[in-house]
Order: structure tokens, then sequence, then C-alpha cells
């Protein structure tokens, strides 16, 4: 069990993070007859990410106007939201599904028209194309839906915007996705978009879906050009994934040049996100430039060939580049929980070091230095480091009862 | 040659053989404990849904629980409902407190509905439910990917293996982390159905990634006993063996790409034998054979709705009436598809009679077809036959009781103070 009490523990500090992450509200607009895969692949995406990201925390809820629905015929479910009382949303999410009703209805039209209007991203699935129909959001955009609605969407748009064979097109802030188990590909590029392309990676890892690629879909609006006029104007701060994912298409087109610019131009505005580094090392390696292992890459030195090694490279990495940031707080920190749990107070103590190092500012690494201090028996540091924190952090509760910890030896 | 052909096919078909399970196989429970995982339960939900079967939901209580803090979800059974239905498949799958997996209340309704189901299935972290309910003991099973430890260190009379998409060992199927279950679902329906049937459910849901038979599957005896010793030797002691009517018909495909086409078509008739109410698709299996081996078969579909167009329901009847007695049970006519073209040609034009005796026609080929007759309910309230049209409605529900459309109809008539 003990790796799921770890689990359990890395939740509340999640939940604590969730302070520190901008929270990006991701609506799942909910109907009765909604198709149930088109929904809850995007809604899995999007609630398993917050865990794999750093920066943002995703609050996924549903919305529908009815206070109970039946979704395909068969799972019951009642909406968090209806339109009266929805958050103002950042991502919105429109399934397929036997959706007549719906589209036609004069209230839901209004919802969908005003939240497309908060929003930065809207994900339509199958079906799900037609709530933009009407209000005209589909106009000169390319476009696609499940094979058997293509017909359909050739004779009612230019042939030449329909896109057959494809797992979603983007056409910026509008991503229209192919049938059903689809909408789960729009969804990790959406999430890419917003939180980086490594996100959602990890992201489809985590959820053992080994299919996803960025290019099976279609990138029909010039993602570069937004990046590009990011790039001229510095007042508008984009989402950390915008100039991250077009590096990467420019990574992918062996644009290194072009995706270097945009990494660094990242790593400026995002400088304490170790995505950041991860994508820009990955540019540097194609110009066979020494890069450190960075994100996940440098955890794995840490398992696999120990904290005495990964501290040389951390020193290496130091004069190389300095103020890189090679791995995030949050997997730094599980790392020293497990070397902590399996009693291997020495690793724990120099992966410690890195991280306080690294992130200065946070109680946590304060916290697990301090309790490691303490098993090896070196009071006098541990005090130290305890006065030091609480200098910084005077009210942590953790701290605090460290301290009588230590009073009462 | 061809009345030899077709007395055998009748002879084969009055056997009345059955292996040892089930061969009908309808209710799929789905435990959902608290936190559940989300895809974990919806992608397989998915595919057993568009694959016709009844899916329900049963949790703790029958009161609102949460999946993965977005969901809010209403349970249809709670542990206590004395009107479960007893499920044929039963599925666990991952997320939330894996605690709850020892829960004592959780554990014995486990152990009882696993038994009484045919198939015991997993998800994710789900196969521990299977694991502490005893029923991975001796067996290979598989997990989520950072649970694998832990379910080999728990439980030591379980061979657990890394690296694998799905593990079937006949009746237990457990599949690895979340995603993992849309495929180990189409894999059960590939089971129960055939790998073509599934392929369809699969393109419908546009998952055509999925790759059939990428897990480890335990060879069956009886399948290999067809395979090595024949079918007639395999027959003799049928009621000894465990098999499923999807693998049968995938058995069929392998020996008629073998050009041993004899046997397929015994394979795919013993398959047909034991289903309540074969699809067309089942039935395509068997034209495929009968025309390699030179034998006649009925018109296709196409050929029908062509005559249709052509020749009016009149000339339809006449080519019926003349092919059924030729081709007995044989499911010749695609539902979905006649079902269209009597709602686009006849009933969207004002031909309500004539969209009628089409939705007639079919129901002479597809008795059993609950859907088939809620149709033709449809059509014959349209034509305000309402007492026809109630009937109707009552023996669809009566065939399958979860045909929600049918039970919609029924409570909205009763409403109207119809019924």
């Amino acid at each position: 069990m003990k790796n799921y009490i770890l689990i359990y523990a890395l939740l509340a500090f999640e939940l604590l993070n969730a302070q520190t992450k901008d929270t990006i509200n991701v609506a799942v607009f909910l109907y009765d007859g909604v198709e149930l895969l088109d929904f809850s692949g995007p809604a899995e995406v999007f609630a398993a990410s917050s865990y794999y990201t750093n920066s943002y925390h995703f609050n996924v809820y549903t919305v529908a106007k009815e206070p109970q629905l039946t979704s395909q015929g068969f799972l019951t479910i009642t909406p968090n939201y209806n339109f009266n009382n929805s958050p103002k949303t950042d991502v919105l999410i429109l399934p397929g599904g036997n959706a007549n009703d719906a589209i036609n209805d004069s209230l839901t039209k209004k919802w969908i028209v005003k939240e497309i209007k908060n929003s930065t991203d809207v994900l339509t699935v199958c079906s799900g194309i037609f709530f933009l129909k009407d209000p005209g959001f589909l106009e000169d955009i390319k476009l696609t839906s499940h094979h058997k609605i293509i017909p359909f969407l050739k004779q009612t748009f230019d042939p030449e915007d329909v896109v057959e064979n494809v797992k979603y097109v983007d056409s910026g802030q509008i991503v229209t996705s192919a049938g059903v188990s689809s909408g789960i590909e729009g969804a990790f590029l959406t999430l890419s978009k917003i939180a980086g392309y490594e996100v959602a990676n990890r992201t489809a890892r985590y959820m053992e879906y080994p299919y996803w690629h960025i290019s099976n879909g279609k990138m029909t609006y010039s993602i570069t050009s937004l990046a590009s006029k990011f790039l001229a104007n510095q007042n508008d701060k984009p989402k950390f994934g915008v100039l991250d994912v077009a590096g990467h298409i420019a990574l992918r087109e062996k644009n290194l040049e072009e995706a270097i610019k945009y990494f660094q131009k990242n790593k400026s505005l995002y400088p304490s996100s170790a995505l950041s580094y991860f994508s820009l090392a990955s540019a540097f390696k194609r110009i066979n430039k020494w890069v450190p292992p960075v994100y996940e890459d440098f955890i794995n030195v840490l398992r696999n060939q120990g904290a005495k090694e990964a501290f040389k490279i951390f020193q290496k990495t130091k004069s190389v580049y300095p103020n890189w940031v090679l791995f995030t707080l949050k997997d730094i920190t599980v790392r020293i929980d497990n070397l902590i749990n399996q009693k291997n107070y020495s690793e724990a103590e120099l992966v410690s070091k890195m991280a306080m190092d690294t992130y200065p500012e946070n109680s946590i690494s304060y916290v697990q230095k301090i309790k490691i201090l303490i098993e090896l028996e070196k009071k006098i540091k541990a005090q130290k480091t305890l006065t030091l924190g609480l200098n910084k952090f005077p009210d942590n509760k953790e701290l605090l009862t460290l301290q009588q910890k230590l009073n009462s030896k | 040659m061809k009345k030899v052909s077709l007395l055998m096919f009748i002879v084969l078909f009055q056997f009345s053989i059955y292996g040892q399970n089930k061969s009908d196989i309808k209710n799929i429970a789905i435990y959902l404990q608290d936190n559940v995982e989300i895809l974990d339960f919806t992608g397989p939900m998915e595919v057993f849904i568009v694959a016709g079967f009844n899916v329900y939901t049963v949790a703790e209580t029958k009161e609102h629980m949460k999946s993965m803090n977005v969901l809010t979800i209403i349970p249809d059974y709670g542990l206590d409902d004395a009107n479960i239905p007893t499920p044929d498949i039963i599925t666990f799958v991952g997320g939330g407190d894996l605690s709850e997996a020892k829960n004592k209340k959780v554990k014995e309704w486990a152990k009882n509905m696993a038994s009484a189901a045919e198939i015991q299935f997993s998800v994710c972290t789900g196969a521990f439910f299977l694991a502490e309910a005893g029923l991975l003991n001796g067996k290979i099973a598989t997990t989520f990917h950072s649970a694998i430890d832990l379910l080999s260190n728990d439980f030591p009379e379980i061979d657990v293996r890394d690296n694998v998409r799905f593990v079937d060992n006949g009746n237990v199927i457990t599949t690895a982390g979340i995603s993992a279950g849309i495929d180990g679902a189409l894999h059960v329906v590939a089971k129960l159905k055939g790998t073509k049937y599934a392929q369809w459910v699969a393109s419908q849901m546009e998952y055509e990634k999925w790759i059939p038979n990428e897990g480890l599957i335990v060879e069956n005896t009886f399948l290999n006993t067809i395979a090595y010793k024949g079918f007639d030797t395999a027959i003799k002691n049928i009621n000894e063996y465990s098999f499923y009517n999807g693998e049968l018909l995938n058995l069929a495909n392998k020996l008629e790409k073998k050009g041993n086409l004899q046997e397929a078509q015994k394979c795919i008739e013993l398959a047909i034998s034991r289903m309540e109410n074969p699809s067309i698709k089942t039935y395509d299996n068997l034209r495929s054979v009968f025309k390699k081996q030179g034998k006649t078969v009925p018109p296709t579909s196409d050929h029908f709705v062509m005559i249709l167009k052509n020749k009016g329901i009149d000339g339809v009847k006449e080519l019926h009436h003349k092919v059924s007695r030729e081709f007995k049970g044989w499911k010749y006519l695609d539902a979905d598809q006649i079902i269209r073209v009597a709602y686009l040609d006849y009933y969207q034009k004002g031909d309500i009679e004539t969209a009628k005796e089409t939705l007639h026609l079919l129901d002479q080929i597809y008795p059993k077809d609950a859907y088939v007759t809620y149709v033709l309910g449809l059509y014959y309230e349209r034509s305000n036959d309402l007492p026809n049209a109630i009937k109707l409605y009552k023996k669809s529900l009566k065939m399958n009781p979860n045909l929600f459309m049918a039970q919609n109809k029924i409570n909205s008539l009763k409403k109207e103070g119809k019924i």
C-alpha cells in the first residue's frame, strides 16, 4: 500500500500547490443523449493533467441545462453547474451525440456563444461541431468531424475547408476533432497548447495511451504566426504552450533556428519552469550541443545512477547554463520522499541540497531537509535550517511541528 | 450439389449443442467506487453500449458519487438493491481508494456476483477487486503500470505481467491502465461476437488504432482441438469445454484464410446455432465460405434494396418468399440499412403503409430483434393504430427490458393517459 499512500500525500501537496498555479476553467458541456466517450475522454485528459503541470491547475467541471441527464441512454449524471451559475470558461468542450434538441435550444445557444467569447480554447468532438454552426463560428476555418458526418460538412461548407482522415483540426481558438475517441487526441493537442507539449506527453503516458502524436492532426491555422505576434509584442504574455508547441512544430520541420528562437523566448517568459529548459535542451541536442538531462530525464538519472552522479551534472549545468531549472519542485520532492521512505538519508541529503538550491522560496524544501538532518542526527545543522525556514515561513505548520520535535529531543 | 449442401446446413442447425458457457451474454455490470478514474469505466462502457450490450452501474450506495472530482454520477444500483440484474460480465475499474477492494461488503458482493457472472473483467487497478475476491489466483493478470509491483507483492498466487495491454485467461480478463480498458473491452467484444464485429465497433468510435489480439491470450483447448484434430473430433466432448461464439468465428476466419472451408463453415454454423439473435455480420462469414465453396448464397441486402427501389415492396416480398424457403433462418437483410431506407424513402415521403410493410418483412427475418419491433411500433403509432403500437412497444421491451427508447415511449404514453 506504500506506493498509494505516497500518491495520496502528493495529491494533498498538489492541492496546496494549486493555489500557486494559474487556474484554467475547463467546462464540459453536457446534454441528454450526449455520447459517453465524446465528453469523458477530454474530461479525463484535463483532469489527469493537472498532476503533470506545475504552472496550471485545470478545474474541470460539467455544465448542462438539465438538472439531471442520461448519457447515451445508460449513464445518469448530475451536472456541476447550470447556465445561470457556471464559472467563466477558459476551455470549452462541446461533445457530440444525440444533439439535435440541444443544438436548436435557444438558451443553450446563448450560453455557448457567451462562453466561446470567454474562452481561449474551444474543443468540439464528433457531432459537437454543430453547436458552432448557427452562431457562425465555422465560417472560413478548416474543420473535421466523424467520418459519417464529413459528407454533410462538405455540402454545408466549402469542401476545401473540410479535412478528412485526421484526428483533429487546429484552427486557432477552435479545435474540431473527428469521432468519439478522437476527442482524446483533440484534448491532448488543446492541453499542449496551454501547458506545453511534454505535459500532454506525460499525461498520455499516465493514461497508457500510446497513440497520440501531434502529427495525428492538422494544424491549419498558423500557431507559428500567433507565436510570432507574441515575439513582437511582449505585453501580451501567451500561455506556456503556445510558444512551446510552435517550437516543437518547427523542430519537427527541422527548422532548428526557429525552434530555438521560440524556446528561448518561452524560457525568458517562464524562467522558473523546468519545461522551458526541457524543450530548449531537445533543440540544442539536435545541434550537438552538450545539454544536461532535464525534467523527467534528470529524475531518471537520480533514480538509476544515484544522487552523486546527478549532483555532478547539476554542478556542470551551473557553470555551462547558469539559472537553468533541471527539475520540477514536485518531481524532486517525490524523489526525496522516496529516499526518506527507503531510509537512504545520505542520498536524500544530497538531493535535498539541489532542491533547496533551485527552489529556495518553498517551504517543502525546508521541511524535507530538516527531516533528513534529524534522521542523520545532525542536530545543529537541523536547528540552523529550521531557523532559516521559520524566518521565511513563520506560520508553516509542518515547520512548527518539527520545531517541537527538535526541542523535545 | 445445392440440395446436399442445404441439407447439411439444416441438419447442423438442429444440433442443440452448447459448450459449458452461456452463449447469450447481455448484462454487463460496472462497479463504481468513490473517486473512480473517468476513462477507466467510460471507455469500456462506450464500447459495450455500441456493441449492443445492456450496461449498468453499481456502487456501494445509490447516492450521488464523484469520479475524479469532475463527474457526478447517480449509479443505477446500490449493493443493497434486491433487483440488481445478475450480470453476465462483471467489470471492476481503477482509481479512487484501493482499500475499497478490501471493504468487507464490497468484497462479499464482488465474490458473489463475480462467481455468478460468466466473465470477470478488470481495467487498471480494478484488478485488485478481482484479486481480493480470490478470482485471479493461479491466473495470469496485469494492471496499471505503477501498480504492477504492488499486485504481485500482495498476491503471490497471481502471475502478474508487465508491458502487456491485456491478459485473457478465458473467463478472466484484466487490462493495463486507463485507456487500455478500451482495447480490453474491444477484445471482449471480439471474443463474444467476433473480431470483424469488434472492428466495426472500433470504427464507429473512430478507434481504428485498435489492433486485435494485441495482448496475452491463454490458449483455448476447444479451439486448439478443432485446429489440430478437426471439428468432428472436438465436437464429441463439446460440453466439457468453455468457449465463446466470437472465438469460433475468429477461428473460422483463420481456417477460411488457410482454405479449410468446410471446417470454417462448421465453426460458423456452430456459432450461429448458439446465438439467440445473430446479425447479418455473423451470416456474412457464412456467405463468404459458401461462395468460396461454389455454393449458392442468398441475394445481398443491397440487392434487396435495389429490388425495393425498382419493383417496389411487392417485388421484394416475392423475392423474400422464394429466398426464405431456400435459406431458412438466414439473415440476409441488413436491419440498419432496411430501417434507414424505409424511413427515408417511405416514411419521410408520407408513405407510412409501405414503411410499415417493409418493417414487417424485416420482422419476419429478425423476430427476436427488439429494435426492429420497436420501429414497427412507431409506424403503427404514426398510422393512428395505437393499440397495436402499444402491443409492439411492450413486446420489444419484453425482448430487451433495457431498450430505453421503448421504455421512454411507454412512460410518455402512460403520462398522456393512453395506456
